[in-house]
């Protein structure tokens, strides 16, 4: 497994697909950044700046930005025509996507620590105050971890449409829709809807007025979303079709 | 051009993506039918059911149309304007002779009729959520608005599809072009009342949103009172001549560069 995972960060070298990611994370920024334009009396500091970055990374960005990536990942053994290559060796299918999926799980870190850079980054053009080492050190492993479970939350959608050439594009609209619909969540919702829920297992706003989460329903959650990617893993894929009338006519006989 | 526009559906049809369109309108009307369900059940939010489905017809056409719509019209323009390039078949559309104007048009009319289907089929999916949950009413009004919807939002998203051709590089940079495009718009309506009065006129998504506002706002219940009342004295709310000037500006200029560098592409 170690050998798979290793020749899935020396094939996504070749990719530009981590440079989108580092772009979206970028993006993320950019996008909070242009919502202090908005006239609506808040005061912003760094701690408010990492909230909003982190609250648009959940709800908008991440769901989307992993569920491309890893299904890109995915989709380019099917482009590329080197399943067959790779299956002969023999690695079952099964055990690429494994691979894949473990590659995309350290990817998450990466894109959070990415994001988390970039939101220093953006503190320091803007010059607000209320920066310190500790909390931006919390809020760097918070932002990696939050990458990470929103990973676990996405897995059944990467996973589901993993199995067809070409899907994950309807996946990305299912992962975008999934994830803003987190924005709503309310309540004991919160806690309850695994992309919310992704934010109860970081502490995300813990203390403040009408943030209450119940850690358990969280990580029940997030579990519940994980273990189903897993399960779907080992869902047998359809029969590929019979051959078709015209390929099982004998072939016709060669010379005179 | 009919001949073409037909061609376009076959194709399109080998990958199911009339089905798929379908099938994404219907992603946000059942969500969000939950959500004021459990709004209107835990905080009493609505005061009669009419107003929690007008409710859901307006989210509905903030998420489903306004911010969705645009990502799916950018993936579709991808897969169309892409698929000859992918396939190799240019050569021999060009020997029939189709010209490079043709097609794109073409292109186009098919995405403009994939947005009328898609808002049409999401109010249809909010009315059903209104039978089985709320009470629907004024349905006739809402499906032809939606249709309005569709077809002002698809001219909108004409400069994505400028943009896909000229960056014309792959699907994973084209859909990264239509989510900035669609949250970047988002966001913008968040921040309505701080950006230049011209900007708001130009960006597209914001100046459909109040338009349609006030042109429904007889017939609905709307949510923000208070912000709609803002908007209207600050006389950001465009009328329907300055909306049909800015978007035809926008969809022209658009078409026709993307038609200009679509023949110089294929020179």
């Amino acid at each position: 497994m170690a050998a798979i995972i290793k020749t899935e960060f020396m094939k996504l070298k070749r990719y530009f697909i981590v440079w989108i990611g580092v772009s979206l994370m970028f993006l993320t920024v950019l996008l909070t950044l242009f919502t202090t334009l908005a006239d609506d009396g808040m005061v912003w500091n760094c701690q408010f700046l990492f909230e909003q970055v982190v609250k648009n990374f959940v709800t908008l960005i991440f769901p989307m930005c992993i569920t491309l990536i890893s299904g890109y990942m995915i989709s380019r053994e099917y482009t590329d025509d080197t399943l067959k290559n790779i299956e002969i060796i023999p690695i079952s299918f099964r055990k690429l996507l494994a691979g894949k999926l473990i590659a995309s799980a350290i990817l998450s870190f990466f894109l959070g620590i990415v994001c988390f850079a970039f939101t220093v980054l953006a503190d320091f053009i803007m010059g607000y105050d209320g920066f310190a080492f500790i909390p931006a050190l919390t809020g760097l492993v918070q932002m990696a971890f939050l990458g990470f479970f929103l990973y676990l939350t996405m897995l059944p959608i990467i996973v589901l449409t993993s199995r067809q050439k070409g899907s994950f594009l309807a996946g990305v609209i299912v992962a975008f829709v999934y994830g803003l619909i987190g924005m709503f969540a309310d309540g004991i919702l919160q806690s309850v809807y695994p992309v919310s829920a992704a934010l109860g297992l970081i502490n995300y706003r813990a203390g403040a007025a009408g943030v209450r989460w119940n850690r358990g329903l969280c990580f029940i959650s997030v579990l519940a979303m994980c273990v189903t990617g897993v399960a779907l893993m080992f869902v047998n894929q359809k029969q590929e079709k019979k051959d078709s009338p015209k390929a099982q006519r004998p072939a016709p006989k060669k010379g005179w | 051009m009919l001949n073409l526009i037909r061609c376009e559906f076959w194709k399109l049809k080998r990958k199911m993506f009339v089905q798929m369109v379908l099938a994404a309108s219907f992603l946000f009307p059942l969500p969000l039918t939950a959500i004021i369900c459990y709004l209107n059940i835990v905080q009493d939010k609505y005061s009669t059911k009419e107003a929690a489905f007008d409710a859901l017809w307006q989210s509905v056409i903030g998420f489903g149309m306004l911010l969705l719509l645009p990502c799916i019209l950018g993936i579709i323009a991808a897969l169309l304007f892409f698929m000859e390039r992918d396939n190799d078949t240019f050569k021999n559309l060009r020997t029939i002779p189709v010209t490079s104007s043709q097609m794109v048009i073409a292109k186009c009319i098919v995405l403009l009729l994939l947005s009328i289907v898609f808002c049409v089929s999401s109010t249809v999916a909010s009315v059903l959520s209104g039978f089985a949950f709320f009470g629907a009413s004024d349905i006739l009004f809402k499906v032809l608005f939606s249709a309005v919807y569709g077809l002002l939002i698809a001219i909108s998203a004409l400069p994505l599809v400028l943009l896909i051709i000229f960056f014309s590089r792959s699907y994973i940079f084209s859909i990264m072009l239509c989510v900035f495009y669609s949250v970047f718009n988002l966001f913008s309506t968040f921040s309505l009342t701080a950006l230049p009065k011209w900007l708001v006129f130009t960006l597209p998504a914001p100046s459909i949103m109040l338009w349609g506002t006030q042109q429904t706002a007889s017939r609905i219940a709307v949510n923000d009172t208070e912000d709609f009342r803002n908007f209207i004295e600050m006389g950001l709310i465009p009328s329907t001549s300055q909306l049909i000037l800015t978007l035809g500006v926008i969809g022209a200029v658009s078409l026709l560069l993307a038609v200009w560098l679509y023949k110089k592409r294929s020179e």
